[in-house]
């Protein structure tokens, strides 16, 4: 009767343990995620501007999500260097200024990618971006290129005054170097990766020691005389091992009982 | 599973030790490095430390338990001994404490075994 109670104390005790690693664990994982672009709080894009006007500063790298459909014909080309161009792609809103979404950055101007808009309703999340400043000029590249990425070069009316830097990125695509807010492209922590592992694997200790406890106590009892199974299957039997009773520490080493919890 | 031998038991304190040894010297070298970078700003990571000082820690842990387990020791003495690999130097005290206790246990058992 003893027995049964302490192995329900003992089991209870360790089915908590178990449960509280697993919470540790799965913190651990939330704080492995803590740098990833996709665990940073976003607002809709209308609760943080609304009209026309530049950008205020105050809201740069601002993460924002927004709804719409891509205007494939005013796609242009932002070009970093020789061979990195940032696709933006306006976004249309019904009874709402177009943004202009930078669905990400390829390496080719052959890369499928470009061509690949998204159709339909799109519900996408970003930074926000200010535009740059317009240097004036005639350009030399290519039409449907630019050098900066302003409001006019975009061309479409009217427009949000900033742009959203995707991220993130669509799929297939690089996400856009931006100069404002959290770091694109971080990933998971490993620290905190591996303390999540080993919670886990420290839950898992507990059920290979509760394990062994209970093997010992089996054993104990069967060497012992007389004194009821707890599950009476004879299986458990110790086989063999009480046998080995010459090798084997005996009990008076392990007597008197001392300070056992188990 | 064989039943606590004094050999399986001078096994098992032996895996406790090395393992004391070197989770307790990481442990210091991993605290020099967060004063390093903290304090001195010498240092720009301890994080592969931290990550080596949690692997070790579980093999520290596993040896620590398999230990108390086979010498029947007390929860709180388990706690003390389990707890003493994440404590700079205290891995070392526990580990001298534990040398104290198995062996004055051990004495105890009849010669021969």
């Amino acid at each position: 009767m003893l027995r049964t109670r302490k192995w329900i104390a003992l089991t209870s005790l360790a089915a908590l343990i178990i449960v509280g690693f697993g919470a540790l664990s799965w913190w651990q994982w939330g704080r492995a995620q803590r740098d990833m672009i996709t665990h940073q709080p976003t607002a809709p894009l209308n609760q943080v501007v609304t009209g026309t006007e530049p950008l205020a500063a105050t809201n740069y790298g601002k993460r924002v999500r927004v709804t719409g459909t891509f205007d494939a014909a005013h796609q242009v080309l932002v070009r970093r260097d020789e061979s990195t161009f940032v696709i933006v792609t306006p976004m249309l809103r019904p009874a709402e200024p177009a943004v202009a979404v930078a669905r990400g950055t390829v390496n080719s101007l052959q890369d499928p990618a470009i061509t690949h808009i998204p159709a339909g309703q799109v519900t996408l999340a970003g930074t926000l971006q200010p535009f740059d400043g317009d240097p004036g000029g005639e350009s030399d590249l290519p039409p449907g290129q630019v050098k900066h990425l302003t409001a006019a070069a975009v061309g479409v009316m009217p427009l949000v005054g900033g742009w959203i830097a995707q991220a993130p990125a669509q799929e297939g695509l690089t996400e856009t170097g931006v100069a404002y807010g959290p770091e694109a492209g971080t990933g998971l922590r490993a620290q905190n990766v591996t303390y999540a592992i080993q919670w886990i694997l420290f839950a898992g200790f507990v059920v290979y020691f509760w394990w062994r406890i209970l093997k010992d106590d089996l054993n104990a009892e069967s060497d012992g005389a007389g004194v009821e199974l707890p599950t009476g299957s004879g299986e458990c039997r110790s086989t063999g091992s009480a046998s080995q009773d010459s090798s084997k520490v005996t009990e008076s080493r392990l007597d008197p009982p001392r300070k056992k919890v188990y | 599973m064989a039943g606590p031998t004094a050999e399986s038991i001078s096994g098992a304190l032996k895996r406790y030790r090395v393992m004391a040894y070197i989770v307790g010297t990481v442990l210091i070298i991993f605290v020099a490095a967060i004063i390093a970078k903290n304090v001195f700003h010498v240092i720009d990571s301890d994080t592969y430390l931290a990550i080596a000082h949690g692997w070790l820690f579980m093999i520290y842990l596993l040896c620590a338990l398999d230990l108390c387990l086979r010498m029947r020791w007390s929860l709180p003495r388990i706690l003390f001994v389990g707890i003493a690999g994440t404590i700079p130097f205290l891995s070392f005290v526990a580990e001298r404490r534990v040398m104290g206790w198995v062996h004055a246990e051990l004495g105890k058992a009849p010669a021969g075994s």
